[in-house]
């Protein structure tokens, strides 16, 4: 697509620039280097626009909203709507994280976007331009990519990238720059400068005319003027000088005066709109495409330094595709940690063991005690490692699953005309029945619309289901019976104990005791038993 | 462009502060006359003398540099003058052109500054009139070297060179400017150019042949492109135009520090030409350095006293070299208040670098001068007379140094004549033990006589004259502390009875019959 025939409406966003400046015929086959985000196929006829259904309930819709919003011009969102299944692309993009820790590989890669994103921008609105300007931003534009790619090329080698993705990349830009394209671009740009930067011409500025001529090698005048008045200036004058507005873009007058000084120099100006015509579609189609995928590495990035910043640590997890037996030492929920580093707080963090033949984990306690922050947790930080990002924790080792299915608590929902304990049977139905042994089950509280005796007879069911299909499961619930079933492991959040109100938000692994938690409660307001004898006076 | 007037190598600061006790040194020395007579009613020299002659200087350097260009002054008075109307002159009509440092339009700031700058040209032509025909008659270094300043930097070539340029400046061919292409092929790197002043007819008729020029004309409702004319003439002209306020803004300040060196002198040469036309001798005095007592004079006066009269005053000599105190004692009303504000007067005047009203004047230089003067009985006041003057007894004493002068007129007299005797005693032992010269006017019996029995060869007595017939001559001659103070006089006059008659007998009773 030529930069003539371009219509570009001010919604256009830069993503869909990279495409339009690409060409094809730029890429380099010969090498493997493609993607910065996938090494190997993923199967994409599954590839997701909209985001999972579990999203909500474990908040990750505010969570990558909170993540992409800030490059909201590159529609990251749906890369993070797939989570990935084939363990290689994992691992390769665990190694760019790892890669992008080094302070000066980040910044070089950030530099290098950053000067494309600049040149996205003179080259957005660029047919609105006049004659002559619009062929010279289409040149700037060139010059900023030259010098970008050039720079990163030389600053990556010196930082000896290790990941497979970015050492791809290096390789790709080595070859790419000294391809004949690219040198061309670049010494016809060179050139075309030096000649533009040697014009001068002269206006003599009336006020309905101006004239326009070569220059001649007239003097500087101001310079003179200063000399001669030089012995009433004084040195170190802090007085206020008169300013101009600095005001960029062209006017018509300005766009005028253009015209006539190609006229002065013709042979200049007819060099620029042939250049022009032959390098309307300099950009190489791999590095536009870079640009846009590596955007989703930084805004990650960006995102985790915020809650870094109050203490809190990222780690990158092993993941298996067997080994169930999944731990996270210091998790916790990122949605909640970024809304707290907001106010300098740093979330309290939560560790989560599974071993043996454990999958399942209940978890009880007292209401506002932390444990539906922990049920996302534990969502959270298997969805994010199975993007290939690195998650909460100061070490982990996480299960590659195929499905996460939720069951939160939802209010009674009018429209279906089932009942809350019908509409939970439902829906938990469904999840069992989809479910398979790599699957994920997080469930958040339910049958609490039915007696204790008959919910616990359902709730044991479901475990024992569960069970059967043998993949992993967190529930919360207020049925401690369930907490202490075979192939359950038991986890309490806990408070503190002489002041039972108080949360400290730490689950730990330890038998249910719901009870001893009330008669703390209920001494604490001296309404046990024997103090409601002894205060009630007959 | 500096000019060195009241110091010799540096410039007077127009906010000097006052010292702390100014008010009671104008009060008691009635400065107020002095430097009235100087300003001749402008407020701004009555500022600048003020200051002046209220922070005494302390350097004998300094002196000398301001007696020598005063008496330039005194010499070529009409000239001064005319230099210091063409400064006012001109500070005043740059302030008509009242807007122009104040509009944010380039163009119209040039404009502005161009006509400013042409009204100091015009003053300094002026300026250098007199410095060609009377820089010669002037021999002081500090009119020495603002005549030869004004000859070197402002000569004529420079003058015509200057007007030239601002002629150029209203661009009436157009703003020539040289452009070149930045990003985007914006015009960046406006230079302002200079056109070739003539063009001959055949260089015309040859370079445009030569040369491809083309002209683009504004369409006649384009409005927008005006204004965007206004701007790219704006842009060639900034870097001028930010010389040109820059140098209208110097220059006005040179001639605004040109006139505050200037100030002083005029007020000098207002006092100088009254008094001597009134023929009261004035002379310049011989400023001492050093750490001894140095004080002698002839016809020294109250200058004040002979600004309010038209008759002449008395004068006073005296030579207290070698001397800490003097203590005057005498009849009242016998002239020791004006003999005393004399001597405060002059100092002032001397440390200032002015003349003196004497026939000659040597001393050494006081580091801070107080007065403690006898106050009328205030009414209003919550302390008792003697309270006050002890409160502003201490209130000097945070202030004094080594070398300071401290007149005392009639202190500490709110009380019995033993009392006030030991205090005034005391203060005095402890201000000399501590180097600081005292004047001391008294009646106090007991406190002169101590002095003239313990003190006779540090100190000085003087004593208001006063014929055998009791009338006073006003001159203050030397002479040891007499008995009684002459009271007697008074009483006399008064009360029409001789003082031995009023007191033998009864009392009240006699006096009320007589």
């Amino acid at each position: 697509m030529s930069v003539k025939g371009l219509i570009t409406p001010a919604y256009m966003t830069l993503a869909m620039m990279a495409e339009m400046f690409i060409t094809e015929n730029n890429r380099s086959d010969k090498l493997a280097f493609e993607s910065i985000l996938y090494v190997e196929t993923e199967n994409k006829s599954d590839f997701r626009e909209e985001p999972p259904d579990f999203f909500v309930d474990l908040n990750l819709d505010q969570v990558i909203k909170a993540i992409t919003d800030p490059k909201k011009d590159y529609k990251l969102d749906s890369i993070f709507y797939n989570s990935l299944k084939n363990i290689n692309n994992v691992t390769y993009r665990q190694n760019v994280f790892r890669d992008l820790q080094n302070d000066s590989i980040l910044h070089s890669v950030k530099i290098f976007t950053e000067k494309v994103e600049k040149m996205y921008r003179y080259l957005s609105g660029i047919d609105r331009l006049y004659k002559y300007q619009k062929e010279r931003w289409l040149m700037d534009s060139a010059e900023i990519y030259c010098e970008a790619v050039q720079t990163l090329f030389k600053d990556l080698t010196v930082e000896s990238p290790e990941s497979a993705g970015i050492k791809g990349l290096l390789e790709y830009i080595g070859t790419y720059i000294n391809s004949e394209s690219f040198t061309k671009l670049r010494d016809e740009t060179s050139a075309l400068r030096t000649k533009l930067d040697a014009v001068r011409f002269t206006m003599i500025i009336k006020t309905g005319k101006i004239v326009v001529k070569e220059y001649n090698g007239e003097e500087d005048y101001s310079a003179e003027i200063k000399g001669a008045f030089h012995k009433f200036s004084e040195s170190g004058s802090v007085m206020k000088k008169v300013r101009i507005p600095q005001f960029s873009g062209m006017n018509h007058v300005e766009a005028a005066v253009l015209e006539l000084v190609a006229k002065i120099y013709p042979e200049t100006f007819q060099s620029l709109l042939d250049y022009s015509q032959r390098n309307n579609d300099f950009i190489d189609s791999t590095l536009g495409k870079f640009q846009k995928e590596i955007q989703f590495y930084l805004a990650y990035i960006d995102h985790m330094a915020g809650i870094k910043d109050v203490g809190l640590q990222f780690c990158i997890p092993e993941i298996s595709e067997v080994n169930r037996n999944v731990f996270c030492y210091g998790g916790f929920d990122i949605g909640l940690a970024d809304k707290l580093s907001k106010e300098k707080k740093a979330a309290v963090t939560n560790d989560l063991v599974l071993e043996d033949d454990q999958r399942i984990i209940v978890v009880t306690g007292p209401n506002h005690g932390g444990k539906t922050t922990f049920a996302r947790m534990f969502g959270q930080i298997h969805y994010l490692g199975s993007l290939g990002l690195p998650v909460p924790g100061t070490g982990s080792y996480l299960y590659l699953f195929d499905s996460i299915f939720t069951h939160f608590e939802r209010s009674e929902n009018l429209d279906n005309g089932r009942g809350k304990l019908e509409d939970d049977l439902v829906r938990i139905k469904a999840i069992i029945d989809r479910s398979t042994s790599n699957s994920i089950i997080i469930i958040n509280e339910m049958l609490s619309s039915t007696t204790l005796k008959d919910a616990v007879k359902i709730g044991k069911k479901i475990v024992s289901d569960i069970l059967k299909i043998g993949c992993l499961c967190l529930y919360v619930t207020f049925l401690d019976e369930l907490a202490s079933l075979d192939g359950t492991v038991s986890m309490v959040s806990t408070i503190v104990p002489q002041n039972p109100e108080e949360r400290t938000y730490k689950i730990i692994k330890q038998p249910a005791d719901g009870l001893a938690y009330a008669m703390a409660l209920a001494r604490k307001y001296g309404v046990t038993y024997d103090d409601i004898i002894r205060r009630i006076t007959s | 462009m500096k000019v060195f007037l009241m110091y010799p190598d540096r410039n007077l600061n127009p906010d000097l502060k006052m010292p702390w006790n100014e008010n009671i040194l104008v009060d008691d020395l009635e400065l107020s006359r002095i430097f009235e007579k100087m300003a001749g009613g402008d407020k701004f020299l009555h500022e600048i003398v003020k200051k002046v002659i209220l922070n005494s200087e302390t350097d004998v350097g300094t002196l000398l540099h301001r007696q020598a260009v005063l008496k330039d002054c005194v010499r070529n008075s009409a000239d001064v003058r005319r230099i210091y109307e063409i400064l006012v002159r001109s500070i005043t009509e740059e302030k008509k052109q009242y807007f122009w440092f104040s509009q944010t339009n380039p163009e119209l700031i040039l404009h502005e500054s161009i006509k400013v700058m042409q009204i100091f040209i015009n003053s300094f032509g002026e300026l250098r009139k007199i410095s060609d025909s009377k820089s010669t008659e002037f021999e002081s270094e500090g009119f020495k070297s603002l005549f030869s300043l004004i000859k070197n930097e402002l000569d004529d070539a420079y003058l015509s060179r200057i007007g030239d340029i601002l002629k150029t400046l209203s661009f009436p061919r157009g703003v020539p400017v040289s452009v070149q292409l930045g990003r985007g092929n914006e015009g960046v790197n406006y230079t302002l150019l200079k056109l070739m002043e003539k063009r001959t007819i055949f260089s015309g008729i040859i370079s445009q042949g030569r040369e491809k020029r083309y002209t683009f004309t504004l369409g006649d409702r384009d409005e927008s492109g005006a204004q965007a004319i206004v701007e790219m003439r704006n842009r060639g002209i900034i870097n001028i135009t930010n010389v040109l306020k820059e140098s209208a803004e110097n220059v006005l300040g040179f001639f605004y520090l040109l006139r505050n060196e200037l100030a002083f002198y005029i007020g000098c040469l207002n006092l100088y030409d009254y008094i001597t036309g009134k023929g009261e001798p004035v002379c310049f005095p011989v400023p001492v350095g050093g750490r001894e007592n140095i004080l002698s004079f002839n016809g020294l006066y109250d200058i004040s006293l002979s600004l309010g009269i038209s008759e002449r005053v008395v004068g006073n000599g005296m030579n207290a070299d070698g001397k800490g105190l003097v203590i005057i004692t005498g009849t009242n009303r016998g002239g020791k208040s004006t003999f005393l504000r004399s001597i405060g007067q002059a100092m002032l005047m001397m440390q200032c670098g002015m003349f003196v009203p004497a026939a000659s004047f040597n001393s050494d230089l006081m580091r801070g001068l107080f007065t403690h003067f006898k106050k009328e009985e205030d009414r209003g006041m919550t302390m008792g007379k003697l309270d006050e003057e002890l409160d502003r007894m201490s209130s000097m004493v945070d202030h004094m140094r080594t070398g300071s002068l401290m007149l005392f007129n009639e202190s500490f007299s709110a009380t019995n004549t033993r009392e006030g005797s030991q205090i005034s005693s005391n203060i005095v032992d402890a201000l000399i033990e501590k180097g600081i010269k005292i004047f001391f006017v008294s009646h106090l019996y007991e406190f002169s006589i101590n002095y003239y029995e313990k003190r006779r060869e540090e100190t000085l007595f003087l004593r208001a004259e006063r014929k055998s017939d009791g009338t006073h001559t006003y001159r203050i001659i030397e002479g040891n502390p007499l008995d009684t103070s002459h009271s007697e006089d008074l009483f006399n006059k008064i009360f029409g009875d001789a003082i031995e008659d009023a007191v033998v007998g009864g009392g009240s009773e006699k006096l009320k019959t007589a």
